[in-house]
């Protein structure tokens, strides 16, 4: 049993790192940019979907709606003040402007609320630790696995069938092609922003009432959701999930056999020993670009 | 070589070895510290600008040597230039270890690796009880030849020294074969590999460059500020490292040195506004990075071409 409520730990740890690591591998395949302020997005819109809360008597999940909202217009203005200016800019460049946006997330919420941190969320699942028999699983973990899946399930049905799915997909494998089939990629853009930006004010939410709400929240989630991207192939959303999982799982287990502090070491080897065996990543090709 | 790059450099030289008669002990211990950054960034920017591997781990290589001088000089005490050559040691070890498995990585994928090379370094340390755990240690005082270099005014010739034989060397690197090869491995991996340039070789030899680099700039770090402590190594240190080189100009030495004072001045400046200090940081950041796309030193570079070719600039503009 113990083994089996780390290894469920882990899935819930790992999916959360996969979703966050979805949106990351969102914004890089269509934009070449590596999103360093996709954490602190989310850490930034659970302190505003806690002021909603506080504010009003609505019910929490559909505060959870108003901030995924909210948040599509914070992603599609990061789009236009930062992000579409001069686009002659590499993907350097402008992986350099969201480290900027990182750093000034980060300083604006420690500005408004670090002086009483750190905050307990309410969730929308019963307190207590007992989900399911003989694991000690809190109702908070389980429904973010819930909700993880449910949102991950929802990406793939509308890249798979939807137009607007279709055409991001389009515009990931090739812009120039796309545009020509008559694919307005500005919009595209905006809405991959949108998504991306939602997606992880979800991430947000779901983590804060696991752990109490503060300015740090995010940012051991930030690397996982790198390394689970890299691990699936930086452009692959099965890849991110699988990737993401098996991190969340191995540390899970690695924790069980060793101290603490050897989580991130236990991170980096799984990232160098999948690295080793494909350096593409699982999912992805070892590109070598063209001559 | 070139007969500019030598002319600027002795002008360079002689302003810094002349210009703290001018200064007060704070602007000097600023001065210093943005000089340090500087030899950090010179040795990245031989990584990243030259040979295109993007390092966001070079936080972990000062690391190495911050503690090594505070280690050595502190528990071992053994004397200053001995602990700065184990932490360079110890550096090009670490980089060769990293560099080996993941120099085969493109892009984004060893800026990953060597992110989280980064933060696992800066975790480890912090776990460990005798680099002090996250309260870190204290530097003693570190007499060489009847100089204390914990002291303003040695330390700052010594880092003047290592400051100008770090961009000499990088300058030689950059314009010797090495650094043709490297730019043509930055390029384009195969067209090197058919003229018979081994581009692995290169990256590592550039990488564990890199990393020596940032031993020597982290053990001049921990003597200007006298102690050594986990959250001064940590990612943001090689966020801040790499954001230098883009923001002042990769690919250039100028480049890298004016991003290096960049991210060692603005917080200086900012830090007048108090609360909001942090804040307009990030704002003048992300400012200096949306507008400057080819950093500081880049937009310079377009407004002298502008100036003096303004028709070619037209019809480049036009062609984009």
């Amino acid at each position: 049993m113990l083994i089996a409520g780390t290894i469920l730990s882990g899935v819930i740890h790992g999916s959360l790192y996969a979703l966050l690591g979805l949106a990351i591998v969102l914004i890089f395949r269509t934009t070449g940019v590596a999103n360093f302020a996709q954490g602190d997005l989310a850490m930034f819109t659970a302190f505003i979907a806690l002021a909603i809360m506080k504010n009003s008597h609505l019910p929490i999940l559909v505060v959870w709606l108003i901030d995924a909202v909210i948040a599509a217009g914070i992603g599609a203005l990061v789009y236009v003040v930062l992000i579409r200016p001069r686009p002659e800019a590499t993907g350097l460049n402008v992986t350099m402007r969201t480290m900027g946006l990182f750093m000034l997330l980060f300083a604006v919420a420690v500005r408004l609320w670090a002086a009483h941190e750190p905050y307990p969320v309410p969730s929308p699942f019963p307190a207590g630790t007992n989900a399911l028999p003989g694991l000690a699983i809190a109702y908070t973990q389980l429904g973010a696995l819930v909700v993880t899946l449910g949102l991950a399930a929802a990406f793939f049905v509308f890249f798979r069938f939807t137009q607007l799915g279709l055409a991001m997909r389009a515009v990931a494998i090739n812009r120039e092609v796309a545009s020509l089939l008559g694919v307005n990629i500005g919009r595209i853009t905006v809405v991959t922003w949108m998504l991306a930006t939602a997606s992880s004010a979800i991430v947000g939410v779901l983590v804060a009432p696991i752990s109490f709400l503060e300015t740090g929240l995010m940012r051991p989630y930030l690397l996982k959701a790198f390394t689970a991207a890299i691990i699936g192939g930086l452009t692959s959303f099965p890849g991110v999930l699988v990737g993401g999982l098996l991190l969340g799982i191995v540390e899970s287990l690695a924790t069980l056999l060793m101290a603490i502090q050897f989580r991130e070491l236990v991170s980096f080897v799984v990232l160098l020993t999948v690295l080793f065996f494909f350096p593409g990543g699982i999912f992805g090709r070892a590109f070598k670009g063209r001559v | 070589m070139s007969a500019g790059f030598v002319r600027t450099t002795i002008i360079g030289a002689l302003v810094l070895l002349l210009l703290p008669a001018m200064l007060g002990k704070y602007p000097l211990f600023i001065l210093t510290v943005a000089l340090v950054y500087s030899v950090s960034t010179l040795g990245l920017n031989l990584a990243a600008g030259y040979g295109g591997q993007h390092s966001f781990g070079h936080g972990a290589f000062m690391l190495a040597g911050a503690y090594a001088v505070a280690i050595g000089t502190g528990k071992w005490a053994i004397p200053f230039p001995a602990a700065l050559l184990i932490g360079v040691v110890v550096a090009a070890v670490l980089g060769a270890m990293v560099g080996i498995p993941s120099i085969r990585l493109v892009g984004f994928a060893l800026a990953i690796v060597s992110f989280a090379f980064g933060v696992t370094a800066h975790s480890l340390i912090k776990a460990s009880d005798y680099t002090g755990g996250p309260t870190g240690l204290f530097v003693p005082a570190l007499p060489v030849l009847g100089l204390d270099f914990r002291k303003p005014w040695p330390l700052y010739y010594l880092t003047v020294a290592l400051f100008l034989a770090g961009l000499i060397i990088a300058e030689s690197i950059a314009t010797s074969r090495t650094g043709r090869a490297l730019r043509s491995v930055a390029q384009s991996e195969i067209v090197s590999q058919a003229l018979g340039i081994n581009p692995l070789r290169y990256k590592l030899i550039v990488f564990v460059t890199s990393a020596v680099y940032g031993a020597v700039s982290g053990g001049l770090l921990a003597a200007s500020a006298g102690y050594v402590a986990p959250e001064t190594y940590g990612p943001d240190l090689s966020i801040f490292m790499f954001a230098a080189i883009v923001i002042g100009g990769m690919g250039s030495q100028a480049g890298a040195i004016l991003g290096a004072f960049f991210i060692g001045l603005i917080p200086e400046l900012t830090q007048a506004s108090r609360e909001t200090s942090e804040i307009l940081f990030a704002i003048v950041f992300a400012a200096a990075a949306t507008l400057a796309p080819d950093g500081l030193w880049g937009l310079g570079a377009r407004f002298r071409r502008r100036a003096s070719a303004p028709a070619a600039a037209q019809v480049a503009k036009g062609g984009a």
